[in-house]
């Protein structure tokens, strides 16, 4: 079925099988839009509730769950999905690619994107959604404290969209480094590029532990390990969610900033101002920004010099972006400024960035924080940078691109309206925040004796002024889309590739290979080289299987989720892994028999990974990120030890014998690995075969034992619940195992390419990457668990 | 806002006061700039196009810029960043150095939800804090359930109240009178309602 042609199917279903880049932007698009109105709709409610003291408009239970949810949905379902509809739409047309590197798998990034936040939001229908704050703080994320299913399926719904993060960095990371087109070295690549490379790379490195943090916590909530009820636990989670949480502020900024320098210069017909100033910038700010966490724990009692350090990384922070402002409006400088909308709002967004930005360096001192910690200073302050400076660049964005995903001009006079209303509505909204200096955050209410009465109140208009002006948009949108005038291919003049296609591009987005080798475009037709074929078919390149993965995980999780409160879960959980078998082996089958297909393409810019195929690279970014997900858990293990007075001494509860036994196996396991991939560079088909499936024997073999070994702890009482040297080394070595079960699915599919004869050496090759950091990690296990 | 008179609201204050000085000196200057940028530059009729304007599928090289005023803005903001950070090491001392005195008074605070429980050296245990004008007290936080966080506004003082750890705070009034202590971490249904007095007496 994968063969048919669009037209023979429906429209619904040719969005729910595309894998087409363009498809996956509009899906992102309105999806993400989708969580937009939900969680404003939770923020005006929270508004409304706060507009007069002592008001009962929601009661307490109520309030949490919005407040939670409101900062759950739009960091992580609207605000950052919303950049990926960008970054999916135009990163391939701006570098001149036809697609994403792997298509399937950036469906797959959607659908798991789109069920998890069904999973976050469903709480609100089975019995309360989240109520601990977006931050999950420990240990209030306990059964013991916050019994409901919300606090789990949110930590489900986390989990799910980090492996869809993780699954398009390595995607966007793979694509930009392998398909430019020819002639774009890295430094040509626009800087939305840019912007989208360095959220891509920060991505890669929040998103792992933010996974780890979620899969301990699932595991306490469902298996009843103690990570996060125990001693210790509320700073541990602090470190890894805040590990993760202030990469991840830069991670909602960098795809909306990254439109800003577009629309800057086209709208002023300038270049922009010092792109290597910025580019330069964007590195240091991302390597500073995994450096800064610590200032969101001033007050939890960590050492001083501790945060001194990060009170003086959190000020440096400030100059990249200082310098990457004062290029914007450099770039002006000499230009003939148009203000239409997209340019009022990226205007709007530097303003709002400058004001946000100056009251996070406030808040980097850790003097002053004495006083900010927890209050509505703090809400004031990110509000203007992931309100003001993010949502009002990525606005610039859908009326900078809107023309070219549509065909058609909104109106511009609509477009004005919705800047000014919503500007003048965002400062109304979100100024009289920093006066509300000593209101703590997240309460449902005050008293009238407080003084805050005014203030509010004052917020709560603006709210309502800010909220509904949002609706002068979606209306412009929808009607322009059917009924604005023709846009042309590029009504603004701009230079980037995407305005060198049609408006919309074809399925194939460009009218051939867009070649910058002379430094003049032109598009390159290679005929009988069998790609012009490929291009026509690549909008047949549906795939149903994206979908169907996507669904099986989520009925996982919500069998998981709800297992401990209905029995009905264990049957969705196991409907959810045989579903979930029947696509990976669809999906596995597909490529065997070549029914998908992606062409190599031609004459691209890959400098400096030439030598690597895509998926070679792929995989080697893949392991970096397992590498980031073990060690979250195994410095989770070493600080608990660290902190413990009591913990079994070696060779007491765990038996050096079978681990050392089991050490051997899986390292045998690499050596006929290695022994495979010998014979296939040698095209020894049978060698080739009698090594993968000795590797899975031996991958196998070490599964078995180690079944054993589980069932021998748990019959001697030593359970998932009892205690932290239990939780520690059944989740630590369970994901280990659960990396090998992947690992023989991946061999699996080797030996069946292999018996169908059509392996390649560089997939087994991309497979040894992965098998042999499995292996590696248990080299650090074993010591770690069973000799020290 | 009312500053209350203790070593530590006037330290804040006086730091509050010196960021926002250059917070305003700075966001003066680069609105000033930027206002005055897009005026000027405003496209008129008859205002000539830019010469540089790229064309269509050019390669975009970086032909603007000065990495001269790029590292003059670096030195000046990081000389800023470093002075500021200094004045908030001077301020953290103060803040949490606990001056040596004869007769500071120890008070364990137990955070629990939903009520702060004061533990006194004898024994004496109250929901409302109490202590003498004048005194040095030190606080002991910690919580026996969830997360929470203990912060006297009106003192600029906060701690997190975490189980299994004690975080230290320090405090002195001088002015007789009644302050609000309040939570300022969501510790669950009655977060909202984590509310005591500090009486100086």
């Amino acid at each position: 079925m994968e063969n048919q042609t669009p037209n023979k199917k429906s429209r619904i279903l040719k969005w729910l099988l595309t894998t087409n880049h363009k498809d996956i932007g509009i899906l992102y698009f309105v999806t993400s839009l989708t969580f937009f109105i939900i969680a404003g709709i939770l923020a005006l409610l929270m508004r409304t509730q706060l507009a007069i003291p002592s008001n009962n408009f929601l009661n307490a239970e109520e309030y949490n769950q919005a407040v939670t949810m409101h900062g759950l949905i739009m960091l992580l379902w609207f605000l950052s999905p919303l950049g990926v509809a960008f970054a999916n739409y135009f990163v391939p047309l701006q570098i001149g690619a036809r697609d994403l590197a792997f298509p399937r798998l950036n469906a797959l990034s959607y659908w798991l994107y789109l069920f998890s936040g069904i999973i976050a939001a469903s709480g609100f229908i089975l019995g309360g959604a989240a109520d601990v704050g977006w931050t999950y703080y420990a240990p209030l994320t306990a059964v013991k404290y916050s019994p409901g299913p919300g606090v789990t399926l949110g930590a489900a719904a986390i989990a799910m969209i980090s492996a869809s993060v993780t699954i398009g960095t390595i995607n966007f990371l793979v694509t930009i480094a392998k398909l430019r087109a020819p002639g774009m070295k890295l430094i040509h690549m626009p800087l939305y590029v840019w912007f989208i490379l360095f959220t891509m790379i920060l991505m890669l490195i929040a998103f792992p532990p933010l996974l780890g943090a979620a899969i301990l916590l699932l595991s306490d909530r469902v298996l009843g390990t103690s990570f996060f009820n125990s001693v210790g636990a509320a700073i541990i989670w602090d470190n890894l969610f805040w590990f993760f949480g202030h990469p991840e502020v830069y991670i909602l900024l960098l795809p909306g900033f990254g439109i800003i320098p577009e629309v800057l210069s086209v709208f002023s017909r300038r270049p922009v101002y010092g792109k290597k100033i910025i580019i330069a910038s964007l590195a240091v700010a991302t390597l500073l920004s995994i450096t800064v966490w610590g200032h969101h724990m001033y007050v939890t009692g960590v050492s001083r010099e501790w945060r001194e350090y990060m009170n003086i990384t959190t000020e440096i922070i400030s100059i990249p972006f200082g310098l990457i402002v004062i290029s914007f409006i450099a770039t002006l400088v000499g230009g003939a400024i148009r203000l239409k909308t997209p340019l009022l709002f990226a205007l709007g967004s530097i303003f709002l960035f400058v004001i946000g930005g100056s009251t996070g360096v406030f808040q980097s001192s850790v003097a002053l924080d004495y006083q900010f910690r927890g209050t509505y200073w703090v809400v004031g302050h990110f509000h203007y940078v992931l309100v003001g400076a993010t949502i009002f660049g990525l606005f610039a964005g859908i009326y900078y691109w809107f023309p070219k995903i549509t065909g058609r001009m909104y109106n511009e006079k609509l477009g004005k309206l919705h800047f000014l209303i919503s500007f003048i509505g965002f400062n109304i909204l979100y100024f009289p925040m920093f006066l509300l200096i000593d209101m703590p955050r997240r309460i449902w209410t005050y008293q009238p004796n407080t003084g805050w009465g005014e203030l509010n109140m004052i917020a709560t208009i603006g709210a309502f002024i800010f909220g509904p002006a949002q609706l002068l948009l979606f209306y412009n949108l929808y009607k322009s889309m059917k009924h604005g005038d023709l846009a042309g291919a590029n009504p603004w003049g701009g230079w980037t590739l995407e305005w060198a296609t049609s408006s919309p591009p074809p399925p194939e987005d460009f009218p051939g290979i867009p070649d910058l080798r002379t430094g003049v475009l032109h598009f390159v037709q290679l005929d009988g080289s069998g790609l012009s074929e490929v291009g026509a078919n690549h909008s047949n390149h549906l795939s149903k299987w994206p979908i169907i993965i996507s669904l099986s995980l989520a009925l996982f999780l919500f069998g998981v989720s709800l297992w401990p409160l209905n029995v009905a879960g264990s049957i969705i959980f196991f409907a959810g892994v045989i579903i979930g078998l029947y696509a990976l082996i669809g999906w596995s089958r597909d490529d065997i028999k070549e029914h998908f297909k992606i062409p190599e393409e031609p004459m691209r810019e890959q400098w400096p990974f030439e030598k690597a195929d895509k998926i070679k690279l792929g995989v080697w970014i893949l392991v970096f990120s397992e590498m980031l997900l073990f060690a979250t858990l195994i410095g989770t293990y070493a600080y608990y030890r660290y902190i413990s007075p009591t913990w079994p001494a070696p060779g007491t509860i765990h038996d050096i014998r079978i681990g050392t036994v089991n050490t051997l196996i899986l390292l045998t396991s690499s050596f006929t690995l290695i022994m495979a991939l010998v014979f296939a560079r040698v095209n020894n088909l049978r060698g080739l075969k009698i090594g993968l499936i000795l590797t899975f024997g031996l991958g196998l073999l070490f599964l078995i034992i180690k079944g054993f070994e589980w069932s021998e702890l748990m019959l001697h009482n030593f359970t998932f619940s009892s205690g932290l040297p239990a939780s520690t080394y059944y989740i630590t070595t369970g994901t280990h195992a659960a990396h090998v079960i992947a690992g023989l699915g991946g061999l699996l599919y080797l030996i069946a390419k292999t018996f169908n004869g059509n392996v390649k050496v560089n997939t087994v090759e991309s497979f040894g990457i992965y098998w042999h950091f499995v292996d590696i990690v248990w080299i650090f296990l074993f010591p770690l668990f069973y000799l020290l | 806002m009312l500053v209350v008179l203790s070593p530590s609201a006037l330290q804040w204050q006086s730091l509050f006061n010196l960021y926002l000085t250059f917070a305003v000196i700075i966001m003066g200057i680069v609105f000033s700039w930027f206002i005055y940028v897009v005026i000027k530059y405003r496209y008129r009729p008859g205002t000539p196009e830019p010469s540089d304007t790229p064309s269509l599928g050019s390669l975009s090289k970086d032909h603007r810029g000065n990495i001269k005023i790029a590292l003059i803005i670096t030195i000046l903001l990081a000389i800023l960043f470093l002075g500021l950070t200094a004045e908030t090491i001077n301020a953290v001392n103060l803040l949490e150095n606990i001056p040596d005195a004869p007769n500071e008074l120890h008070i364990k605070v137990i955070g629990r939800q939903w009520q702060w429980l004061f533990v006194y050296p004898n024994g004496t245990q109250t929901t409302r804090l109490i202590v003498p004008a004048g005194t040095i007290v030190v606080l002991e936080v910690t919580s026996i359930d969830v997360f929470h966080s203990f912060g006297i506004p009106d003192l600029r003082i906060k701690a997190d109240a975490i189980p299994g750890k004690i975080n230290y705070l320090w405090l002195k009034v001088d002015q007789k009178g009644t302050y609000t202590i309040r939570c300022f971490e969501l510790c669950g249904r009655g977060h909202a309602a984590m509310i005591t007095e500090l009486i100086v007496v």
